[in-house]
C-alpha cells in the first residue's frame, strides 16, 4: 500500500536523522552551559547542526523530486507527470477522484524508527498496534523542509550578530538562546516529517514550547514572561480542540485499520478518510468529516494565529527579533497550514468546514489589516501583517486550493523573515528603540538594511514580478473564483498591506535623519547580519519564480508567465494532489498588481515626507483609536473568559473548604456530639461514679433475672 | 535467592530504623548517612529484582513471580489429618509481578531521594525522623509486595503510622490538625474497606466450598463470577472505594489531601505523593477490577464522572492557590482523576496507560515537590506572591523546575504525554465511558497549563522578589542548587525524558499480566451480564446450549461474534 520507493541519493535512515542534528546541537550548547565555558563560541554547534540538517533537507528535496518524475513517468494514468498540470482536473470526474484519491492516500512513503507508544492488541485479530516515531516523505515534506532548515540557517548565522553588544561580548543567555533555537528546528522537522498524528502533535506542542522558552526569553521583564504564557496558553486553547480531533479520528477509523495497519498513521487515516463524508458523527448533525475537520482546524487556528486565537502573535514580539523572524513569522506560525494542507483528503469531504475555514480568513485578514494601519511599534505592524498574510493562506484552503496556500507560506517565509530580521538590525542600531515615530532618515545610516528591507516591503506588498505578488495573485484568483465579495474583500486587503507596509517603512527611512538618544552613534550592522539580510532578499526576489512558468505568448502575464508551475506539480507529489484553481484570467493578474502599486503611492503620499504628526490619525480620529487599541479583543477575552473561570475556580476552592468538608464536619459531628452528650458521667467525681457503679450493677442482675 | 533479596528489601529499612533510632546521642549524625546508604542498598536490590521482569512477562501462565517467599503466619482453627479443617489462615506471602514491579521500582527509587532530601531540612528530632522514614519504606513496599490480602490490608494501614508522625512532628504550623484529619479520614475509609475484604474472604470459602477462610489474592480474584451476584459484587466494590477512593483521592473525598501534602516535611510530601496515592490506584486495579468485576462495570460510569469532575475541579482550584505547595498538591488530585479515568475505561491502552500514569505522576510531582521543598529551604516560604523572578538567582533549580512543571503539564516528549494520551484516547473509545468522557478529561490539558505555568511564571520569572533576611543558607546551603541537590533531582529528570521516549520500559511486561489478570475477568463478567440482560441476543448469537457458560464462550460472544456457518441472526 504503502509504496517502498527508495531514494537514490541517500538511504530514508540516512533521511531520518535530518532532525536530530540541530538537536544534538542543542544539548551540546546545554553542556556547555553546565561546563560554564565562555559563551564565545557556543553558537557552533547549533549552527553546524542546523547547517547539516539544511543540507540534508535540499538533499532530500532534490531526491524526492527525482522520485516523483520516476514515479510519474512510469504509470501515467495514474499521476499527471511533473509538467503536465492539464491532466490534475481529471479529478473531478467521478471514476478517476477514487483513483486520485488512493494515489494520493498512498503518495509518498514512510520509514518507521521504532513502536512508541503500543495502542494495545485488537482482540479478534491478535496483532498489535502501535503509535510509532515513523516519518513521511512526500512533496510537501519536501518542500516544507526545505524553507524550513534554509530560512533557520540564515537566521541563525545572523543572530551570532545579533545576540551581541557593540562591542561583540554575547549577551546573557546567549548559549541558552542557541540552545533554545537548535530545539525549535528540531521539533519544527519533526512537525513537519511526521508519519502520524500523534508525532505532529509531538512536534506541534514542541514547537509551542520552544516558542514559549524564546518569548520569555527576558524573562525579568514581566511583559516577555506574561507573552510566553499567553502564547503557551491560547495554542493549548486550539491544541485542545486538536487533541480532541485525533481522539475523534481513533475514534471513527480505529476499526478500518486492517492487520498491520496502524489506526493514526497518515496513510492509514487518509485511505479510509472517505468513509468519514457521509457518516453521522452523532454530534449536532454534523457528518464525521466535518467534525474531525473543525477539531483539527481549532490546532491550526491557534497555531497559525487565526481569528479568534491570534491575540498571542502580536505580545510574541517580545522575544528577540531573531525568534520573531523565524518563529512567529517564516516557520511556526506556518504549521497550520501545513497541517490543513496536509489533511487536504480529509478536509476536502467537508465543504462545511472549508467555509468556516474561509470565512475566519477572511475576518482575519481584513480585521487585523486595519489594526496593523494604528501600530507604531516596527514589530507589531509586521506581527499584524503576519496574521493577515496567514489569514491569506487560510482563504486559500478553504477556496480549495492549499498549494497557493503552500506556495504562499513558501514566498512568505522568506520576505517576512527578512523584514523582521530587518527590523531586527535597525533596532540594533536603535539601542533598542524600535517605535517608528523616534526615528526616521535612517536610509543615509542603515543603507543594506534600508535597501533589502525595501525588497522586503515590496515582496509584502505584492508589487509585480516578486515573490509575494505571485502567491497572492494565486490566492486572490480563487477567492474570485469562489465569490465575488470574497474576491473583493481579499483585494482590498491586498492594498491595505501594501499601505502599511510603506507607511511603515517611509516612517522609519525616509524624512530628515533622526534617532533617540538610546541609539548613540548608530551605524550599519556587522557582516553576520547583512549577508543573511542580502541572502533573504534574494529569496523574496526569488523564491516566486519556482511557482510560475516562463511560457512566452500573448495569455501570459507580462507576455512572458504563467500561473502554476514547478512547485504545485511537485506538491502534487503529496496528500494535496493537484486542486482545479479555474482559469483566472490575465485582467485579475494586471489589477491586483495595480493595487499593490496604488497603495504603496498612496503610502507615499501621505508619509513619504515621515511626517511627526500622523496624518491617518487626525483624518480618521475615532476609528484609528480602536484600531490602535486593536477593537478592545484582549480585554474583552480577559472579561470573558479568564476572569470569569478564575473566579470559578475561587468558588470551587471555597466550596472544598467549607462545603465538603462542612459535611465532614458533620458527619463527625455524630460522635463529637454523642461525647458531648456522655461527658458529664465522667467528670472525675467519685460520689457520680459509685453511683453510676450501683446503678449499673443493678441494671445487670436486673437484666440477668429476666433473662434466666 | 530472589526471595531473600525481595524480604531483605522490605524488612531491611524495618531493621535499620531500629538501629536508627537507638543511636546514641553522639553519634546522632550518623542517623542520615546510614538512612541514605540502607535506602541505596533497597534500591540496588530492587533493580536485581527487576532484571527478572522481562522473563516475566514471557511466562505464559501468568501465575510466576520474582522473589516469591511464603509461610504460614496465623492460622485459627483445628488441625486435622488432612490440614487444616474450619478456620482462618492468614499467610506471609510476597512476591513481585508485572503490576507491582513498576510501583515497587518508583518506591525504591524515590525513597533515597526524600532521605536525601531531608539532610538540610530536618534539623531537631533527627534520629526518630529517619527511623520512621524507614519504617515508612518498609510499608509502602510491603503493600505492593503482598500476595495475601490480609497482608495488604496490614500493610496498608501500617503506613498511615509513621505517615502521621512524620506529618504531626516535623510538618508546618497545621501540622497536628493536618497530621490527626489525614489519619482519621484514610482510616475511617480503610476499615470499611477491610470490612468488604474479609467479606469477600469469607464468601469465597463459601462459593469454593471449603470450610477454611484464606485470603490468597489470587484464588480471590479467580472466584467463579456466577456466585457472586451482581449486586453483592456492587455493594462490595462500594465498601472497597471507600478505603481506595480516599487513598486516590477521588473527587469528593479529596479534602484531606491538600492539607496533609502542605503541611508535611518535604520528604513526606514527596512520599505521600509519589507513593501513598498509588495505594488506592493499585488498590483499584489489584483488587476492585478483577476480584468484583461485575461491580467494577456496574460502577464504571460513576468512577469516570467522579474522575472528571476532578480532574476539572483539581485544575480549577490549583489556579487560585497562593501558596505554590497547596498548588502542586492540588494538582495530584486533577492527576489521579486521569489515572482514574484510564483505569475505567477497560480497554488494555487504558489500563496501561493509568498504571504508566502512577509511574509518571510519582517522578513528576515528587520531582515538583523536591524543587519546591528546595526553594522554602532557602525562603521560608512559599507564597507566591512573595517569591519572583528566582530564575536568574537560581538557573540551575529553574531549569529542573521548568523541566518537571512541563512534565506535569504532559509536553510530548516528556513521560507525562504518554500516559495523559493514552489514558484519554482510552476514554473516548471506552464503550463504558465515551467521547464525552475524553473531551471533558482533555479540558485537564489546558488547564494544566494554566496553573502549572501560573506558579512557574510567578515564581521564576519577572523581577526579583524575595521576602527580607533570605536567603537563608545558615544549613550550608548555596544560593543555586548545591551538588547534593543536584543529584537528587538530576535522576528523575533523566527518568522524565527517558520515559517520554521509551515508555515501553514500563508497558511492555505489563500488557500481557493486565490482560490475563484483569481485562479477562471484566469482559468475562461483561459478556455474562450481556446475556444476563438480553437473553435474545444470546440466544441469536450462540444457540448451542452446551456451551454456554463457559468462559471461552462468553468471552466469544461478545467480542468476535459468531462464527461463520453457526447460525447467526435469522
Amino acid at each position: 500500500m504503502i509504496a517502498s520507493a527508495t531514494f537514490s541519493v541517500l538511504s530514508p535512515a540516512a533521511y531520518a536523522t535530518l532532525p536530530f542534528w540541530p538537536l544534538l546541537g542543542a544539548v551540546l550548547a546545554g553542556v556547555l552551559i553546565m561546563l560554564r565555558a565562555r559563551p564565545q563560541h557556543a553558537h557552533w554547534p547549533v549552527v553546524l547542526g542546523v547547517a547539516l540538517s539544511a543540507a540534508l533537507a535540499v538533499t532530500l528535496f532534490v531526491d524526492l523530486g527525482q522520485n516523483a518524475e520516476v514515479t510519474g513517468s512510469t504509470s501515467v494514468t495514474e499521476s499527471p507527470s511533473l509538467s503536465g498540470r492539464g491532466q490534475g482536473e481529471g479529478e473531478s470526474g467521478d471514476p478517476t477522484a477514487a483513483l486520485e484519491l488512493g494515489r494520493r492516500a498512498s503518495s509518498g512513503f514512510s520509514h518507521t524508527l521504532y513502536g512508541w507508544i503500543s495502542l494495545g492488541e485488537k482482540i479478534s485479530l491478535q496483532n498489535r498496534q502501535w503509535l510509532s516515531v515513523s516519518f513521511h516523505f512526500d512533496g510537501l515534506t519536501g518542500m516544507m523542509l526545505l524553507f524550513v532548515t534554509v530560512v533557520s540557517l540564515i537566521i541563525v548565522v545572523y543572530s551570532i550578530g545579533y545576540m551581541r553588544d557593540h562591542h561583540g561580548v554575547p549577551e546573557r543567555g546567549y548559549e541558552r538562546f542557541f540552545a533554545f533555537l537548535g530545539l525549535f528546528v528540531f521539533s519544527m522537522c519533526m512537525l513537519v516529517m511526521a508519519g502520524n498524528f500523534v508525532l505532529l502533535y509531538l512536534g506541534w506542542e514542541l514547537v509551542g514550547l520552544c516558542s514559549y522558552l524564546l518569548i520569555g526569553f527576558d524573562y525579568h521583564r514581566p511583559a516577555a514572561a506574561a507573552a510566553a504564557k499567553k502564547a503557551f496558553i491560547v495554542n493549548r486553547i486550539g491544541d485542545f480542540g486538536f487533541a480532541v480531533g485525533i481522539f475523534a479520528l481513533y475514534y471513527f477509523l480505529s476499526g478500518c485499520a486492517g492487520p498491520g495497519e496502524n489506526p493514526l498513521d497518515y496513510a492509514v487515516v487518509f485511505k479510509y478518510a472517505p468513509h468519514l463524508a457521509d457518516a453521522d458523527s452523532g454530534f449536532l448533525g454534523m457528518s464525521q468529516a466535518t467534525l474531525v475537520s473543525l477539531l483539527l482546524l481549532c490546532g491550526a487556528v491557534g497555531k497559525s494565529a487565526q481569528f479568534p486565537l491570534y491575540v498571542w502573535l502580536p505580545d510574541a514580539m517580545e522575544g528577540p527579533t531573531p525568534v520573531s523572524a523565524l518563529i512567529h513569522a517564516a516557520t511556526m506560525v506556518t504549521a497550520g497550514i501545513y497541517m490543513v494542507a496536509r489533511c487536504t483528503p480529509i478536509f476536502e469531504l467537508s465543504a462545511g468546514a472549508l467555509d468556516v475555514i474561509l470565512t475566519l480568513g477572511v475576518i482575519g485578514a481584513v480585521l487585523t489589516a486595519t489594526m496593523a494601519l494604528a501600530q507604531y511599534d516596527m514589530k507589531r505592524i509586521l506581527a499584524y501583517s503576519t496574521i493577515s498574510q496567514l489569514a491569506f493562506m487560510f482563504v486559500g484552503l478553504g477556496c480549495r486550493v492549499p498549494d497557493s496556500a503552500v506556495f504562499h507560506v513558501f514566498t512568505h517565509a522568506w520576505f517576512k523573515a527578512l523584514l523582521f530580521l530587518g527590523a531586527g538590525s535597525v533596532m540594533h542600531a536603535m539601542g533598542g528603540v524600535i517605535d517608528v515615530r523616534r526615528f526616521s532618515g535612517l536610509r543615509h545610516v542603515l543603507p543594506w538594511t534600508c535597501g533589502t528591507m525595501w525588497v522586503g516591503c515590496l515582496a509584502l506588498a505584492g508589487f509585480p514580478l516578486l515573490a509575494g505578488f505571485w502567491s497572492k495573485d494565486e490566492i486572490v484568483h480563487a477567492a474570485f473564483e469562489r465569490h465575488v465579495v470574497v474576491g473583493v474583500l481579499m483585494l482590498a486587503t491586498a492594498g491595505l498591506t501594501a499601505y502599511y507596509t510603506f507607511r511603515m517603512f517611509f516612517l522609519c527611512f525616509h524624512g530628515k535623519p533622526r534617532w533617540p538618544e538610546e541609539a548613540g552613534h548608530p551605524h550599519e550592522s556587522p557582516r553576520v547580519m547583512l549577508v543573511p539580510l542580502v541572502l533573504l532578499a534574494l529569496g523574496a526576489v526569488l523564491a516566486g519564480y519556482l511557482g510560475v512558468r516562463f511560457a512566452p505568448g500573448r495569455d501570459s502575464f507580462l507576455g512572458l508567465f504563467q500561473p502554476h508551475g514547478f512547485f504545485h506539480s511537485y506538491l502534487g507529489h503529496s496528500t494535496i494532489g493537484h486542486p482545479d484553481h479555474g482559469h483566472g484570467g490575465l485582467g485579475l493578474m494586471y489589477l491586483s498588481g495595480a493595487v499593490a502599486v496604488g497603495g504603496i503611492v498612496l503610502a507615499w503620499v501621505r508619509y513619504g515626507a515621515a511626517p511627526e504628526v500622523d496624518p491617518d490619525r487626525k483624518l480618521l480620529g475615532g476609528l484609528w483609536n480602536l484600531w490602535h487599541a486593536k477593537y478592545y479583543v484582549d480585554e474583552l477575552y480577559d472579561d470573558l473568559f479568564v476572569r470569569p473561570l478564575r473566579n470559578f475556580g475561587r468558588l470551587l476552592f471555597a466550596t472544598d473548604n467549607r462545603g465538603v468538608d462542612g459535611v465532614l464536619w458533620l458527619i463527625t459531628g455524630v460522635p463529637r456530639g454523642l461525647a458531648f452528650a456522655l461527658h458529664f458521667m465522667q467528670r472525675g467525681v467519685l460520689k457520680t461514679y459509685a453511683l453510676s457503679m450501683v446503678l449499673g450493677l443493678v441494671l445487670l442482675m436486673l437484666l440477668w433475672s429476666w433473662m434466666a | 535467592m530472589a526471595a531473600l533479596a525481595l524480604n531483605l528489601l522490605i524488612f531491611l529499612p524495618l531493621l535499620a530504623a531500629v538501629v536508627v533510632w537507638t543511636l546514641p546521642e553522639r553519634r546522632q549524625a550518623l542517623a542520615p548517612q546510614l538512612s541514605l546508604a540502607v535506602s541505596l542498598v533497597g534500591l540496588a536490590l530492587a533493580a536485581l529484582l527487576l532484571v527478572g521482569l522481562p522473563g516475566l512477562a514471557r511466562d505464559e501462565s501468568g501465575a510466576a513471580l520474582i522473589g516469591e517467599a511464603r509461610a504460614e503466619w496465623i492460622v485459627v482453627g483445628e488441625r486435622a489429618a488432612g490440614g487444616l479443617r474450619d478456620g482462618v489462615i492468614l499467610r506471609y506471602h510476597v512476591g513481585l509481578d508485572a503490576l507491582s514491579a513498576p510501583l515497587i521500582a518508583l518506591t525504591a527509587l524515590l525513597v533515597p531521594l526524600s532521605v536525601a532530601c531531608s539532610f538540610t531540612a530536618v534539623r531537631h528530632r533527627v534520629r526518630e525522623y529517619y527511623a520512621w522514614l524507614l519504617v515508612l519504606t518498609t510499608g509502602m513496599l510491603g503493600v505492593f509486595a503482598a500476595r495475601d490480602v490480609l497482608l495488604f490490608y496490614i500493610f496498608f494501614e501500617f503506613t498511615l503510622v509513621p505517615l502521621y508522625f512524620l506529618i504531626g512532628i516535623w510538618g508546618g504550623p497545621e501540622r497536628r490538625y493536618a497530621a490527626s484529619k489525614f489519619f482519621l479520614y484514610t482510616f475511617a475509609g480503610s476499615v470499611i474497606t477491610f470490612a468488604g475484604l474479609l467479606y469477600l474472604g469469607i464468601r469465597a470459602a463459601q462459593i469454593d466450598g471449603l470450610s477454611v477462610i484464606d485470603f490468597d489474592l489470587v484464588r480471590l480474584s479467580t472466584l467463579s463470577l456466577t456466585q457472586l451476584s451482581t449486586t453483592e459484587q456492587s455493594l462490595l466494590f462500594a465498601a472497597l472505594f471507600c478505603g481506595f477512593a480516599i487513598k486516590v483521592p477521588l473527587f469528593p473525598l479529596h479534602t484531606w489531601l491538600p492539607l496533609a501534602h502542605t503541611e508535611a516535611p518535604t520528604a513526606g510530601s514527596v512520599l505521600l505523593a509519589a507513593v501513598l496515592l498509588k495505594l488506592g490506584t493499585y488498590g483499584f486495579l489489584r483488587f476492585s477490577l478483577p476480584m468484583v468485576p461485575h461491580g467494577a462495570l456496574a460502577w464504571a460510569q460513576v468512577m469516570g464522572v467522579l474522575a472528571v469532575l476532578g480532574i476539572i475541579w483539581g485544575a480549577l482550584c490549583c489556579w487560585v492557590q497562593r501558596d505554590v505547595k497547596k498548588l502542586v498538591a492540588y494538582s495530584s488530585v486533577s492527576h489521579l482523576g486521569f489515572c482514574m479515568l484510564g483505569m475505567f475505561s477497560l480497554l488494555p491502552v487504558g489500563l496501561s496507560g493509568s498504571v504508566l500514569y502512577m509511574v509518571n505522576h510519582g517522578l513528576s510531582t515528587g520531582a515538583l515537590f523536591l524543587v519546591v521543598g528546595m526553594i522554602y529551604e532557602r525562603y521560608h516560604t512559599r507564597d507566591l506572591d512573595q517569591l519572583g523572578g528566582l530564575a536568574r538567582q537560581m538557573p540551575v533549580l529553574a531549569s529542573f523546575f521548568v523541566l518537571f512543571v512541563l512534565s506535569s503539564i504532559g509536553l510530548p516528549g516528556l513521560n507525562g504525554f504518554v500516559s495523559e494520551i493514552t489514558v484519554l484516547l482510552a476514554a473516548f473509545n471506552s464503550d463504558v465511558l465515551g467521547p464525552w468522557y475524553g473531551v471533558l478529561g482533555a479540558t485537564g490539558i489546558l488547564l494544566g497549563a494554566v496553573y502549572m505555568l501560573y506558579a512557574a511564571g510567578k515564581v521564576l520569572f519577572g523581577p526579583l522578589k524575595e521576602p527580607p533576611g533570605t536567603p537563608d543558607l545558615s544549613a550550608g546551603l548555596r544560593r543555586d542548587l548545591t551538588g547534593r541537590e543536584i543529584a537528587i533531582l538530576a535522576p528523575l529528570a533523566v527518568l522524565v525524558v527517558v520515559l517520554g521516549v521509551a515508555p515501553r520500559l514500563v508497558t511492555d511486561p505489563l500488557d500481557g499480566a493486565l490482560q490475563s489478570q484483569i481485562l479477562d475477568r471484566v469482559h468475562e463478567a461483561r459478556a455474562a451480564s450481556a446475556i444476563q440482560h438480553h437473553p435474545a441476543y444470546a440466544a441469536e448469537v450462540h444457540p448451542l446450549p452446551d456451551g454456554r457458560g463457559s468462559e471461552e464462550w462468553y468471552t466469544t460472544a461478545l467480542f468476535i461474534g459468531p462464527e461463520p456457518g453457526e447460525g447467526g441472526p435469522p
